[in-house]
């Protein structure tokens, strides 16, 4: 069995928006037959909790607050959070590098 | 936590317009102050942190799940819905939000069982659709009760 991948959704507070982001990107993975497990959390607290990850999956507004915490990983950013087509768009290419897909 | 606790029929209301994106911040607010489920604080931290970090719970367009952290003011957890006939910005750059589901969460998780069945909505152009174009308060609420039970 392939390694699960493990991503983290981030938003402001860690509790609202990157929930719902952790549920649609959820349900895009489980779309593309690809096995992962979830979390969020808020930006504050990117460059600590990133070791724990695999990749960032994050709203456009934070780009460049994430890209300054130097994690390393791969990250997706979103114009909207919650559609389940541009995270698909979006997170695809990235999982075919990480040779997920 | 039983969807029918985390949302109560009184806190859904439908309102025409407001002139301003704070106080959309502050109607939005509203039904959860007034039932002692968070402090008059929470809005005004919601709208401080706007100003610092831009419209961070505009999710998607006519979705904002307007939401400060346990600190700011929530006494217990709690949703509320606003629904706008004529939508808000709430920054130049973002949508225009007709959909105001307001959170009010005690910590990051134990509200994850309301959280699939706003996402399972929020995911859903078509009911988002659907649910603004509803005409009372009880038809909303029943539409997010009835999106529970399909969960």
């Amino acid at each position: 069995m392939a390694k699960q991948l493990r991503i983290l959704t981030v938003c402001g507070n860690g509790l609202g928006s990157s929930f719902a982001c952790q549920m649609a990107v959820e349900g895009v993975l489980k779309g593309l037959g690809v096995d992962c497990k979830l979390d969020h959390d808020s930006v504050s607290s990117v460059a600590s909790a990133a070791r724990n990850f695999d990749m960032i999956v994050a709203a456009q507004n934070f780009q460049t607050q994430i890209e300054g915490a130097n994690t390393g990983l791969p990250c997706v950013f979103l114009k909207r959070l919650v559609d389940k087509k541009e995270i698909e768009e979006k997170i695809t290419p990235v999982l075919q590098e990480m040779g997920l897909l | 936590m039983q969807f029918s606790e985390m949302l109560k029929p009184e806190n859904v209301r439908i309102v025409q317009s407001i002139d301003t994106w704070q106080n959309a911040i502050r109607l939005a607010c509203a039904p959860l102050e007034e039932g002692g489920y968070v402090e008059p604080c929470y809005a005004d931290n919601i709208i401080a942190a706007t100003e610092k970090m831009g419209p961070y719970y505009v999710l998607t367009e006519d979705v904002a799940l307007v939401h400060g952290r346990p600190e700011d003011g929530v006494i217990k957890q709690q949703f509320a819905v606003t629904l706008l006939r004529e939508p808000i910005k709430f920054s130049e750059d973002s949508f225009e939000v007709r959909l105001l589901v307001t959170l009010a969460a005690q910590d990051a998780n134990s509200h994850i069982d309301a959280m699939r069945v706003l996402a399972g909505i929020f995911c859903d152009q078509d009911k988002i659709n659907e649910i603004v174009a509803l005409d009372t308060p009880q038809q909303v609420y029943d539409a997010f009760v009835a999106a529970a039970s399909e969960q």
